[in-house]
């Protein structure tokens, strides 16, 4: 078959001018507010920002929501939604403490019964396969129901933050164990890299390998791309959705773990600010490199985005209304981008 | 054509609620047979090929490969037996290359872990023995032309049929020059000997395409013919159910509301090249009127 002639160099040619602004802006947007940040930061306050204490810092404390936003770029690249993963986070936090700290499976209701805590590599799987339940129920109720995942999850979510009240009544405890748990979080391998980081990482990597190295990655961007392709050429498209909703609830619990280590205690809300953050990462991340679509590299670039901000916000003493007013605008900034990205780049 | 059998119907039903779409379709292809399968809207073409491919099951009759019965459930089966489908809407994942479309469902993997490099490298060569040639190999498929989409399509198709290639409406969404693109194409597989079915509402491009021609209209198989022993206004009188003098002296669309018994009989008289597959092929409700 033959190539129409040239037609790649003639619509490189007539794309005016304000059009390939736009489409630099929905490709590259994200990083230039990125560096912009990072500049900008160290040259108002290179004591305060620009040190790699302050740096290490902002890593290790992003690395939370990091996780919860890679779990929801998984949900995103099949084409649904989780609006439950903040709830997700924060009822695993208050979760694994009450497994640690004596609470039970069935928590406070038999608290005096059951004093002795589980241990820590027994808590964190069972708190894990928890939220793979939650996103078990998540794909079924979005799949087989056929209820938009938008309002299933809002519904689920909410769901999830009534179990999390009825497990430790809102209360919020501090754990009680051997010390281990704090040390997920305090603690440094090879005495210099905190431990979150090193967690992040194998986050990133896997969830990385997952999606592009994979058959069920391939299949999962299959079904976000067009489902109705995807079932022609013999995928499970309800299935594919499913462990994609799973693969989300096992990283937001995991993020919930992680919150409650650095806390050290569980908190029925700790995690339900990481549902706006995990969103804005996500779609600045889509509006990186990739034509708008959501990817693993992005939602990272994405998350360091939202920790900068904030971090600056914080060295400045800004006022905490310049918090949500930031969180806010961005969201709406990075949906905007991530629209403009998908609409108006080429990849010529 | 005294070879196996690669696909035979033998008296096929299908209802859709009160509507008989297949009436008693039995026919049978052979191995390298390029069939056109033709009909005006509604004569039932689609779903016969949808039957073929396992989209639809027959509620009556047999549907044997090469001799073995066999009843697919689904797609799955069909392209199992090595009878793929290169669908009117293409069924392409915008966001994906070429070899990813490719092995779409079929990944191959070592460890788990996808071999891109080896799904590339036999894209490639699928593309260059179809004689497919497509700019920017790595390029989206979104990014493509709708003649390059439909040539990537037909090649998918064409690299995983074993046995049998299914075309529906490949052209009909194409400009002049890339449809002839596309016929090229389907001159190539024709040499190389895949056996296919075409469905197309193009006479020009079945007589370019086609050794042997199935009529449908009305759910029912009302002629089976060699191209070369009729006339492309022959088929078209059987596609309406017209006789010549009537297709002459009007236009189709009239043609269509005579009485369509009386017409396919007087035609079937009149073509002695045409071999009607069934005598009564006119369907009974309009001879009653």
């Amino acid at each position: 078959m033959t190539t129409a002639p040239g037609d790649a160099a003639v619509i490189k040619k007539v794309r005016p001018f304000h059009l390939q602004a736009l489409s630099f802006g929905g490709r590259y947007g994200t990083i230039v507010v990125l560096i912009g940040m990072i500049i900008a930061f160290s040259i108002a306050s290179p004591n305060a920002f620009a040190s790699s204490g302050n740096i290490l810092a902002v890593i290790t404390n992003l690395a939370p929501g990091a996780i919860v936003a890679i779990g929801l770029t998984i949900c995103l690249v099949a084409g649904d939604f989780d609006l439950s993963v903040g709830y997700q986070a924060s009822i695993a936090g208050v979760f694994v403490v009450g497994l640690l700290s004596g609470l039970g499976v069935l928590g406070i209701a038999n608290a005096s019964v059951d004093q002795v805590g589980i241990p820590l590599w027994v808590a964190i799987p069972i708190v894990l396969a928890v939220g793979c339940v939650f996103g078990l129920v998540n794909g079924l109720v979005v799949t087989k129901l056929g209820v938009n995942a938008l309002i299933a999850t809002l519904g689920t979510g909410t769901i999830i933050f009534a179990i999390n009240l009825l497990y430790a009544n809102g209360t919020t405890y501090s754990v009680r164990d051997d010390g281990s748990f704090l040390r997920m979080s305090l603690g440094k391998a090879f005495g210099v890299i905190p431990i979150p980081i090193i967690i992040l990482v194998g986050f990133i990597i896997a969830s990385w390998l997952l999606l592009n190295q994979t058959r069920l990655g391939q299949h999962i961007k299959a079904v976000g791309d067009d489902p109705e392709a995807a079932r022609r050429l013999g995928i499970d498209v309800a299935r594919t959705r499913i462990y994609a909703f799973m693969i989300t609830g096992f990283c937001a619990t995991a993020g919930g773990i992680l919150l409650a280590a650095s806390l050290g205690s569980g908190d029925a809300n700790a995690g339900d600010v990481y549902l706006l953050q995990a969103f804005a990462a996500a779609f600045l991340g889509s509006a990186a490199l990739r034509d708008g679509e959501f990817h693993i590299v992005g939602t990272i670039l994405g998350c360091l985005t939202v920790a900068i901000g904030f971090n600056g916000i914080a060295i400045f003493g800004a006022p905490p209304f310049t918090q949500y007013l930031f969180a806010g605008g961005l969201l709406v900034v990075a949906v905007a981008l991530s629209t403009l990205s998908r609409k108006y780049v080429s990849d010529l | 054509m005294n070879a196996q059998p690669l696909l035979e119907f033998r008296n096929i039903h299908k209802w859709f609620g009160g509507l008989h779409a297949l009436d008693d379709i039995s026919f049978t292809i052979r191995p390298g047979e390029a069939v056109g399968l033709v009909g005006d809207n509604g004569a039932g073409k689609s779903t016969l090929l949808k039957t073929i491919s396992g989209v639809h099951e027959p509620e009556e009759g047999e549907i044997l490969v090469e001799d073995r019965p066999v009843n697919f459930t689904s797609p799955a089966g069909a392209r199992r037996a090595g009878i793929e489908t290169a669908y009117q809407d293409l069924a392409l994942v915008g966001r994906f290359t070429i070899w990813e479309n490719f092995f779409l469902g079929r990944e191959l993997r070592r460890f788990g872990l996808l071999r891109k490099k080896e799904m590339a490298r036999l894209t490639d060569e699928a593309l260059a023995r179809l004689d497919v040639r497509v700019p920017f190999k790595n390029r989206k498929v979104s990014k493509m032309s709708g003649g390059q989409r439909q040539a990537v399509a037909i090649a998918r198709g064409a690299y995983w049929a074993k046995k049998l290639l299914l075309l529906d409406e490949p052209t009909a969404a194409l400009g002049v020059r890339e449809s002839a693109e596309v016929l090229q194409l389907l001159d190539g597989l024709k040499a190389q000997g895949l056996t296919m079915v075409l469905v197309t509402h193009n006479i020009d491009h079945l007589w370019h395409v086609c050794d042997r021609i199935l009529v449908m209209r009305r759910g029912r198989l009302v002629a089976d013919l060699m191209k070369k022993d009729v006339t492309p206004r022959e088929v078209v009188a059987h596609i309406t159910g017209a006789t010549e003098a009537t297709i002459s002296a009007s236009s189709s669309a009239e043609a269509e509301q005579t009485s369509a018994g009386a017409a396919t009989a007087q035609s079937t008289e009149a073509l002695a090249t045409a071999k009607p597959v069934q005598k009564r092929s006119a369907p009974k409700k309009s001879a009653a009127k």
